[in-house]
């Protein structure tokens, strides 16, 4: 193998499938960067079982081949490599690649062979998706964070997918939390389909997504197995969660006793400083909301045992009877951060009493819902 | 447990098993008979008996020295899984305790499956048996787990308590020791049954405000709450390992298991922890413990579990080997009468669901660990990895 490519080109692939190696796996492979040379190209691959990214670099093949060398050990040295053309050679038989840099820097990195390496699942049978990047950046910032971390029910781990025509809807949930978010994609599929996603791999396939036009190929393999992302000159595979996600649709309740509608960086605000107090001690931030004609409010209030409390208000337009709820502050927080972004105006806020299910929505897009289970506390006056 | 210092040794010394086993002191002193095997026992030996006196009853019987420490590993093991059923769990001795079922019957779990379930984990665990028993009452359900030892299961069902009680022998009932025992009999009381039958002045005129305990408790009423005073102070998890380990890998997936077993407990039990605590015993012995305080409580399994992979990884090297880890919290906060609600029903995560063991991490660890090993020992390559087509239906 031989190959010539620049620093920045091969610094920024090593970096790019740096999220897919295990650096810290028990097997030499799955720390390793495989690069392989043919008439297409360079391609670096690395894996760690569960995810595997190639990424694709600028570079003259002189002559095809491939190797397997510590993905830790050739990054952290073209890190250091200041001048601009790299020649990597591997002789025939060898496992030793051959480094020159232009500035007279050589060195030699002892690797495996390629044969050893974990095969990446290819394309064959099955359904491409077109979806733009911009679109599906903000589908998963909507959901991918609601998806449990433990993998006590290992499909709630992931993220599941469901095409119906061109309409394609994502759903995480981790058992206290749903976010469920509709949109449309460019490719519509003859017949239904489901599948759920690692939200580890959809958080790495969220950095590679840029804020533009630009096509996303989405391949899911006929048995469904596997997913593989095309972005740009990068392909990101993942290993499908399999098993029944759970139905859902009957957890968002259709009907609500009070309504609040208020700019979401308002509310935002106010439970940050709420949040002061509860992160100190249990999580719990409570919300009263009051809907007389002279006051149309939600009052927020935390306590730090021992510390001290807070008390804080935002006017909101209230519909509905008056009502309390208590929430973990934190998923509090993760909700707001994604329904109040700079495009959104206002948030509504649904709630059945304090220990039914609370719905937060954009106003003005119905593509979104987000669920929360509050929290169970003692109301001092009840 | 049954007979369990002496099963526990049968365990882990395949050459006592199916012989008479006595564990305990030597039997040229004064010592004592801590456990008996079954298989003695059919020679008259028993626990708390001389050791001279058991040797006399079953001169062929192995003597062996006890090992707490090792008696207390596996009785944690134990402990641990009855938590998984219920947080009211209330330890009576090393191998025997307490579990307040009443919130799971409530909701909808049937007492004798539980109990099953309970037998089940604990000889998949251990290796071991456990005799169970349920019941209304902590004083009918301590006399029935006794009933069809070893490895047995007694259910009384409710309003059934005084007519399982009544034809036992009135050493059975808690707190009739032999002195009261040889009492009671004297006056003619040789069951549970008679007792019951004697008026209630009668009793309390000869043993005071015990005899009205004896006498509630022998028709089956005992409204004892489990003794919760034993305020949870920690919440720990540990892995005695079979060979010691020296593998990071394996050591840091462990680790991150007991951490997240240890934050559901958190979650569970409605605390939250400023302490994370990692206990380390090498394959010297030597154990000690390391321990960060946080910056603020939680009860997060990710903030849990990035404390404890620090600790361990300032404990890892080459040439260390672990018998045991284990992942603890400590300076435990109570969240007051709060708790997060679950947006699934109960009945989609019962502790009747596999257990954690089955998980996916825990199955790609053996994985992980078979393609090591071939490869090691057939080297190279032997194993490649392929397109994988699991499903989690057809395990």
């Amino acid at each position: 193998m031989r190959i010539q490519t620049s620093q920045a080109a091969l610094q920024h692939g090593l970096g790019v499938v740096a999220r897919a190696v295990a650096a810290r796996h028990s097997l030499d492979q799955l720390r390793h960067v495989h690069l392989e040379a043919d008439d297409d190209g360079v391609r670096l691959t690395a894996t760690d079982t569960e995810i595997a990214m190639i990424c694709s670099i600028d570079a003259v093949v002189s002559e095809p081949g491939a190797i397997t060398i510590p993905h830790r050990f050739i990054n952290d040295l073209v890190s250091a490599l200041s001048s601009s053309e790299i020649t990597i050679d591997v002789a025939d038989n060898s496992l030793v690649a051959q480094i020159r840099a232009s500035d007279a820097n050589e060195s030699s990195i002892n690797g495996m062979s390629p044969t050893t390496y974990p095969n990446i699942p290819g394309i064959g049978d099955g359904d491409w998706i077109k979806i733009v990047a911009r679109d599906l950046r903000d589908a998963l910032r909507h959901v991918v964070f609601a998806a449990a971390t433990d993998d006590g029910r290992p499909v709630l781990t992931g993220v599941h997918f469901r095409f119906d025509g061109d309409k394609m809807t994502l759903a995480a949930a981790d058992g206290f939390r749903l976010a469920v978010y509709d949109m449309n994609v460019a490719t519509e599929l003859s017949e239904r389909l489901e599948i759920t996603v690692p939200a580890r791999a959809l958080t790495e396939l969220e950095r590679l997504l840029t804020d533009d036009d630009a096509a996303v190929e989405m391949y899911i393999h006929a048995d469904r197995t596997y997913v593989r992302f095309h972005v740009r000159a990068v392909q990101m595979t993942a290993q499908l969660i399999q098993g029944n996600y759970p139905s859902y649709d009957q957890l968002i309740p259709s009907e609500y006793q009070t309504r609040a509608i208020l700019p979401g960086s308002v509310l935002q605000g106010g439970v940050r400083s709420a949040a002061v107090f509860a992160r100190e001690s249990s999580g719990i931030i409570r919300l009263i909301f009051s809907g007389e004609s002279d006051d149309q409010s939600i009052t927020l209030t935390a306590r730090a045992e021992e510390l001290g409390n807070h008390r804080g208000r935002v006017d909101a337009a209230i519909e509905g009877e008056n009502s309390r709820i208590a929430y973990n502050v934190r998923y509090l927080q993760d909700v707001l951060q994604v329904a109040s972004g700079p495009a959104v105006s206002e948030i509504a806020m649904e709630t059945s009493g304090p220990s039914n299910p609370g719905v937060f929505r954009v106003v003005g897009r119905d593509n979104y819902v987000h669920v929360l289970m509050p929290m169970f506390v003692q109301w001092e006056d009840a | 447990m049954d007979a369990f210092f002496a099963s526990v040794e049968q365990r882990d010394r395949p050459e006592l098993r199916g012989k008479p086993v006595l564990v305990g002191g030597s039997p040229q002193g004064r010592g004592v008979v801590a456990a008996a095997s079954y298989e003695s026992r059919v020679f008259g030996c028993r626990s708390a008996m001389p050791m001279r006196t058991a040797v006399r009853l079953c001169p062929q019987a192995e003597i062996v020295r006890p090992r707490f420490s090792r008696y207390r590993e596996v009785s944690a093991q134990i402990m641990s899984i009855f938590r998984d059923v219920s947080p009211l769990v209330e330890p009576l001795s090393v191998d025997e305790a307490f579990i307040d079922i009443s919130h799971r019957v409530e909701a909808g779990s049937r007492p004798a499956e539980l109990a099953q379930w309970i037998r089940q984990r604990v000889r998949e665990a251990t290796e071991l048996t456990v005799s169970c028993g349920v019941a209304t009452s902590k004083s009918v359900a301590k006399i029935a787990s006794d009933q069809n030892k070893p490895d047995g299961l007694t259910v009384v069902a409710p309003g059934d308590e005084a007519a399982f009680l009544a034809p036992l022998p009135i050493s059975d009932l808690w707190g009739v020791g032999p002195k009261t025992a040889d009492r009671l009999r004297n006056a003619g009381i040789e069951t549970i049954g008679d007792l019951a039958q004697r008026p209630l002045p009668w009793l309390v005129d000869r043993f005071g405000s015990r005899g009205e305990f004896f006498w509630q408790l022998a028709r089956g009423i005992d409204d004892r709450a489990l003794s919760q005073d034993r305020q949870t102070k920690s919440i720990s998890s540990e892995t005695t390992f079979a060979e010691d380990l020296g593998d990071e890998a394996r050591l840091r997936s462990i680790v991150k298991d007991q951490a997240s077993t240890v934050a559901r407990r958190l979650v569970e039990q409605g605390f939250r922890t400023r302490t994370v605590q990692l206990k380390l015993r090498l394959s010297d012995f030597t154990t000690f413990t390391r321990q960060r305080t946080l910056a603020s409580p939680t009860q997060a399994a990710g903030a849990i579990e990035q404390t404890a992979l620090s600790l361990l990884e300032e404990q890892l090297s080459p040439s260390r080997r672990f018998r045991l880890v284990g992942v603890g919290v400590a300076g435990l906060e109570h969240q007051g009468l709060a708790a997060q609600l679950s947006l699934f029903d109960e009945s989609g995560r019962s502790a009747l669901a596999p257990p954690e063991s089955t998980s996916r991490k825990a199955r790609q660890r053996v994985v992980d660990e078979a393609v090591k090993e071939l490869n090691q020992k057939y080297g190279g390559d032997i194993v490649h990895f392929g397109p994988t087509s699991t499903s989690e239906e057809a395990r």
